[in-house]
């Protein structure tokens, strides 16, 4: 059993927290069309990475709060805690981040405003 | 306005009776479960550096609005507990509710959310020499004295039902619940100190 | 030297010694093994006391029932286990050397029929050549239909001891959580070194050791002074002053047994086991659950078995448990013994077996010339030793009788001289010492072999752990205690405490050469394939021919043979059998032991009680009851109950002599034709604030929300953003920006929880917050055409005409003095008041509408009329009529679904081409040709019951009632396309012949179609 620190919170047992899977799933936004088939890559599928992965992570018997863990699935060493709506500084945290095949994709491109007043898209966690 | 402290109404404790089982050799002491009866307890939602807030509190619980993480401020019956970056719990004597909210949710205080709870919350308070051990046995929180001490408030489980636990004094804990959970925290807490003995005094 | 010969069984045995030990000869004690009654002494083991009384034979083993007999002092016992106490307490397969002594403890052998003298099973040790490894696996393969035969008869001659036929445990069990800067496991010389270091210190200290004293095997050294004074002195010493800490908690009986990932540990402590009786108070065992910043591992070693023919024979032990029954119980397991070893250790056994008086007929030591003080003290105390000699068979038939010796090279194990036989009734055997790294491998530590000691040892760490001492391949106990005291204080100084290592005592012991003969053959002078049986793993009965042909089959990989022949599994887990076993698999492969590799020990180390798993989370507290305000009314007046979650809630309140649907049907009328009231208090209900709220609502829900007149309620559809149906329920604008919005009732957590991820994780920029507030109001819904008069009788503070408070709207007021907020919404179709009151005065509000009301014959009425008057009217229930694959358009409600809003979430998703095909499934209504017919909930639509089978389906009934205002069954059904098959009949099959039946597909809306009842 995890032994993980709430960023709000501090040091916490796994029981008091949920996980939400992978992390970095950017939603498309209405105003960009894309495909059934991209919109399928931000729906549909997630990742079920051995070693290094992004997840997010909510504190759900403590102070509810979301945040984002890089997590090494075969060690189960927690390797950093970071906010919502930001990205790793880890060094394993930037590689499992920009090594993800989501990168590339249509519907990631798609989470970004068409327009340029739009408010910035950095704030998105999800 | 109906005043709410002048109608007679039911703590969540209400339905539970007093109960007992003796203290046993080798117990440091009994363990003494109490119901808090009606409270009143308001739930903050707000950035912690709200200045109209902050006088507020201060204002109207006597104490300042709590930033440090897993921690309580009290003055007198009244207490503000940290539940998270932009979350608190204030809690009062039974009718102390209408004023506390009419001073905090104002036009000037900005995005604020400043609820009743009163009713959906239960509490009690467990002593002791022995109050850590029930505590310990429910829930995963270091309840050492050199680790929970007078001032921390945490959230967390106790067993299935999700709690708020104040430490009042070395021996002495609170254990806020849902009021549907209390029935079932008491049952809980009682189980677990019949190792110890204990009492419970109905509100 | 041993006690008078005189019968007195009773006063601790003919095999007692006279004096020694750490028994208590005060207290003498009596105690049954199957069915008779012997005497023993306060401090015993059930195993010492039975060796006192000469009673080695005390099982059958699990495979070829042959005897067995006590083979070990500690935990590692794999033939001992027993059946121990009386009706609900019993308790089977417990180790007798873990079985502390109690006054009248009832003990029983197993897996014998009819008697452990006279065992039936035993033949399957005559057939043996007949059950080779893995002979089940192989037999019982084909054919694969008779499986389930096989398997019936392989379960009843299986398995171990029977557990308790009465399932009422009497016993209480107890779980606790405990946090630690140091847990140190093993309360031996170098587990207490440990503790000290760290207690010293001021770290917070856990000691835990499974035994009921200190020490470890110092308790059984009696050849060993520590500070020039016996050990049990130092030990008395060091237990007082790790005692006297506050910050030190030192639990006996106490077996850590599971240890996972960040240092979390658990552990299974025996409060009250020894004790026979159980305070009523006092748990029988406790569970701990650690998490430690720092562990040390201190288990020590287990010595390994010889692998010899007959090694399982009753009087067969480990040389270092000999020692043990000797010195730290007082008694002698044989009076004729021979030693047997490849190593130092067992001469101070042989010390020992003289000093007690035992006759040694001889050591026989594989060894070609050790030269040792241990050897060179035996010689010099005139002990016959056979060098180069190895035990080629233990003959007997329920007890050792004699031990066939022959001269061998040390080399190969081949027989080289003529073999004799030596008389005995004790062989005490010793083929060198295993850590015990059981938990070092569950945390997944690391090991490397040590080809002098012939063992592996840890060598790098998954955790912050470190073993220690004999545990660590470190068996020269100075060099062990200071291990220990070095990782003490290393732990406590990485916990951030300042701490000095512990000083030494000064160790005074037997020079001893810890290195063994590296001869892993199994010794015999019988044909390959014949000979008597040599055992690796007694407690899977797998032996030495075993694991040779699980070899020979091309099992090569240990974690295959380990599976293949089942050496190292189960309760076991391999803690004697482990290196005997890889050994022979290195020989079978010409390879070396380190690249054959070691198998993983898993949980636990040794059995836990599945009491003290649970706790106290059974019965009334397996899980929480949640209850509203008006439960104990309910009660009152006979409601029968219904888990909704983990509330519970008013089904149907049954008068007397009425079935479940007479209520019902009652229940059902009185709301249409005069007045019903439901306590609807479990309902969620979140209060939405901020000045985005609006347009977060809108984000939320399918419909339009931003132009919500304040005091006005709207129905909302949530959908998943895979475009299906999540949740609904009705959200009341209380303010430009403040909303109470209501959710299902099993829905409520999710709901409250998917809007705090989509504001933390998507939308942080919206100023919204969100607090629960479902136990903040207690509500009773008010429904029927009467609902107004009696409103207006309780004295309702605002008018109740259309105009001022019209349908879908709310208002607060007081009623009946009381101060409530009321919501003009339906969930029947009638009129209908959902009120809403301070959870205090939930029961307050019910009695005075139930008292108002009387006069008009108001009925309270539960959750199933509820279902009943929702669905005369169509309504959907989520998770009843939908099931995570449904959408709004499926279900026929376009309607709440806007057009206009860019986006929602489920938007883009209810786009995509799948979500339009006309074969989705649909939901429609069904009226049965015979209107007293009623559909099976789940049942399938068919279009021609006469066709084929496997039939083709249409879909399912989510909902089934009789309608008594209808005077007709009535169903609604998910069907493929079926919104464009109104009027078509279809069929439902039934099982066990009955006909189908015969159903029209019609709208959902059976009742009121028009909604002219909801004004009154």
């Amino acid at each position: 059993m995890l032994n993980i620190s709430c960023p709000f919170c501090g040091e916490r047992e796994e029981l008091e927290f949920s996980c939400g899977g992978e992390a970095h799933i950017a939603r498309p936004l209405a105003e960009n069309s894309i495909t059934d088939a991209e919109f399928a890559d931000y729906l549909f599928l997630r990742d079920n990475t051995k070693g290094v992965f992004l997840e997010r992570w909510r504190h759900a018997a403590g102070c509810r709060r979301w945040f984002n863990m890089v997590r090494d699935t075969v060690s189960h060493e927690i390797i950093e805690i970071y906010p919502m709506g930001e990205l790793p500084k880890s060094k394993e945290g930037i590689a499992a981040y920009e090594a993800c095949w989501r990168r590339d994709t249509a519907a990631e491109a798609a989470a970004k405003p068409k327009k340029s007043s739009a408010k910035p898209s950095a704030k998105k966690g999800k | 306005m109906v005043k709410l402290k002048n109608i007679p109404g039911l703590s969540a404790l209400s339905m539970a009776k007093a109960s007992a089982s003796p203290q046993p050799e080798g117990s440091k002491g009994m363990v003494v479960i109490r119901d808090t009866g009606l409270t009143d307890k308001i739930n903050l939602r707000c950035q912690a550096d709200n200045p109209v807030i902050t006088k507020a509190i201060k204002r109207m619980v006597g104490a300042d609005i709590p930033t440090a993480a897993n921690t309580f401020n009290q003055a007198g019956h009244r207490s503000i507990i940290w539940l998270g970056p932009d979350e608190w719990m204030i809690m009062a004597e039974n009718g102390a509710s209408d004023d506390i909210i009419a001073e905090l949710d104002t036009p000037e205080a900005g995005h604020v959310a400043v609820v009743n709870i009163s009713d959906a919350l239960g509490a009690v308070t467990i002593e002791g020499p022995h109050a850590r051990d029930v505590l310990a046995k429910n829930c995963a929180i270091d309840f050492h004295p050199r680790a929970f001490t007078k001032g921390m408030a945490v959230q967390s489980l106790l067993s299935h039902a999700g709690v708020t636990i104040l430490c009042l004094d070395d021996d002495k804990m609170m254990v806020v619940g849902r009021t549907s959970f209390m029935p079932y925290i008491l049952d809980l807490l009682s189980d677990s100190a019949i190792e110890y003995g204990y009492d419970y005094h109905a509100a | 030297m041993f006690k008078s010969s005189s019968k007195k069984q009773l006063s601790g045995g003919d095999m007692r010694l006279a004096s020694g030990g750490r028994i208590n000869r005060d207290k003498p004690l009596t105690f049954t093994f199957d069915g008779k009654t012997y005497g023993g002494y306060e401090g015993d083991t059930l195993a010492s006391a039975l060796i006192a009384n000469g009673v080695h034979l005390v099982g059958r083993s699990f495979k070829y029932h042959r005897p067995r007999g006590i083979m070990t002092a500690g935990s590692e016992e794999p033939n001992a286990l027993i059946r121990l106490g009386e009706g609900a307490k019993i308790e089977p397969n417990i180790r007798a050397t873990q079985i502390e002594l109690y006054p009248n403890l009832k003990s029983e052998s197993q897996n014998r029929w009819p008697s452990l003298n006279f065992d039936l099973g035993a033949v399957n040790s005559i057939v043996a050549r007949m059950l080779p490894a893995a002979f089940y696996y192989k037999t019982f393969m084909w054919p694969a239909s008779m499986w389930m035969t096989y398997e019936h008869f392989i379960r009843k001659a299986a398995g171990l001891g029977k557990a308790a036929t009465d399932h009422n445990d009497p016993d209480r069990y107890e779980k606790t959580n405990a946090h630690t800067d140091v847990l140190v496991v093993g309360g031996g010389a170098s587990g207490l070194m440990a503790a000290l270091s760290a207690g010293r210190a001021g770290a917070r200290v856990i000691l835990a050791d499974e035994q009921n004293e200190f020490g470890g095997w110092l308790l059984s050294e009696s050849d060993t002074t520590l500070d020039g004074n016996a050990a049990d002195q130092w030990i008395a010493d060091a237990v007082a002053e790790l005692e006297a800490m506050e910050n030190v908690t030192m639990l006996k009986r106490t077996t850590v047994f599971g240890y996972m990932d960040h240092n979390y540990l658990t552990m299974m402590e025996r409060v009250t086991d020894h004790l026979g009786e159980t305070p009523k108070h006092m748990p029988r065992q406790r569970m701990w659950k650690i998490r430690a910043k720092h562990v040390v591992l201190a288990q020590g070693t287990h010595e390994r078995p010889m692998v010899f023919g007959g090694n399982d024979r009753p009087g067969v032990m480990l040389s270092s448990a000999v020692r043990s029954y000797i010195t730290r119980y007082g008694v002698a397991p044989g009076r004729r013994a021979v030693v047997v070893t490849n190593n130092d250790d067992a001469y101070r056994t042989a010390l020992a077996l003289v000093d007690a008086g035992v006759y040694l007929r001889a050591i026989v030591d594989m060894r070609p010339a050790p030269a040792t003080p241990l050897v060179s003290e035996a010689m010099r105390r005139g002990i016959n030793v056979y060098t180069s000699h190895a035990l080629v068979e233990a003959e007997g038939t329920r007890h050792v009788g004699r031990a066939k010796v022959a001269r061998i090279n040390p080399k190969d194990g081949s027989i080289t001289g003529d073999a004799f036989y030596l008389d005995c009734d004790l062989v005490a055997m010793s083929a060198g010492f295993t850590p015990i790294v059981n938990l070092h491998s569950q945390a997944r530590g690391k090991l490397d072999w040590d080809d002098q000691q012939l063992c592996f040892r840890p060598s790098t760490y998954h955790e912050a752990a470190q073993c220690v001492g004999a545990s660590n391949g470190i068996f020269d106990l100075a060099d062990a205690m200071s291990d220990g005291a070095k990782a003490g204080a290393d732990a406590a100084t990485a916990a951030g405490f300042k701490a000095d290592q512990a000083a030494t005592p000064k160790v005074d012991a037997p020079g001893q050469d810890y290195r063994p003969l590296a001869l892993w053959k199994v010794v015999s002078d019988a044909n390959p394939g014949a000979g008597p049986k040599a055992f690796i793993d007694f407690q899977n009965d797998v032996t030495s021919s075993d694991i040779k042909l699980a070899v020979r089959e091309g099992y090569h990989s240990v974690e295959h043979v380990k599976r293949y022949t089942t050496n190292g599994m189960a309760t076991d887990q391999g803690k004697t059998s482990n290196i005997n076993a890889l050994g022979i698999i290195a020989d079978e492969l010409d390879d070396k032991i380190p690249n054959v590799g070691t198998t993983t020990f898993r949980m636990p180390y040794t059995p836990a009680s599945f009491g003290g798993i649970a706790g106290r989370e059974i019965k009334g507290l397996f899980d929480p009851i949640r209850a509203t305000r008006m439960d104990q009314w309910h009660h009152d007046h006979g409601a029968t109950f219904e888990h909704v979650g983990q509330w519970m809630r008013a089904w149907y309140y049954p008068q007397a002599g009425e079935s479940m649907d007479d209520a019902v049907q009652r229940e059902v009328k009185a709301a249409r034709t005069t007045a019903g009231l439901l306590d609807a208090s479990t309902l969620g209900k979140i209060d939405i604030r901020g000045k985005d709220a609006a347009e977060f609502l809108n984000r939320v829900y399918t419909n339009a929300w931003l132009k919500l007149p304040v005091g006005r309620c709207r129905y909302g559809l949530m959908l998943k953003d895979d475009g299906m149906v999540m949740d609904d329920g009705v959200t009341s604008r209380l303010g430009e920006n403040h909303f109470h919005m209501t959710t299902t009732t099993g829905g409520a957590a999710g709901v409250l929880d998917w809007l705090e991820e989509w504001h933390q994780t998507e939308w942080p920029e919206l100023e919204v917050y969100m607090t629960s507030v479902t136990e903040q109001w207690s509500v009773s819904t008010l429904s029927g055409p009467n609902a107004k008069k009696i409103m207006n009788k309780l004295g309702c503070s605002v008018p109740l005409d259309d105009d001022n408070f019209p349908f879908m709207s709310f208002k607060d007021a007081t009623l009946a003095g009381l101060p409530v907020r009321i919501f003009r919404i339906s969930f029947t179709g009638e009129l209908s008041y959902e009120i809403n009151t301070p959870a205090r005065l939930g029961l307050a509000l019910w009695k005075n509408i139930m008292a108002a009301g009387e006069e008009f014959g108001i009925t309270p009425y539960g959750t199933e009329a509820m279902h009943v008057l929702r669905a005369e009217k169509g309504f959907i229930i989520v998770g009843q009529e939908t099931d995570g694959s449904v959408t709004p358009q499926d279900l026929g409600m376009d309607w709440i679904v806007s057009k206009k809003k860019d986006d929602y979430i489920g938007k883009r998703a209810s786009e995509r081409a799948s979500m339009a095909l006309d074969n989705r499934k649909q939901l429609v209504g069904l009226v049965t040709e015979n209107p007293k017919d009623i559909i099976p909930e789940g049942a399938h639509a068919v279009l021609d019951p006469n066709q084929p089978m496997p039939m083709e389906m249409l879909g399912q009934v989510t909902s089934s009632y009789y309608s008594p205002n209808l005077g007709k069954s009535i169903a609604m059904a998910l069907l493929k396309g079926g919104h464009k098959m109104m009027g078509e009949t279809v069929y439902f099959p039934m099982i066990n012949g009955a006909a189908p039946i015969k159903a029209t597909i019609t709208d959902t809306a059976f009742y009121d179609p028009k909604g002219e009842k909801i004004n009154g």
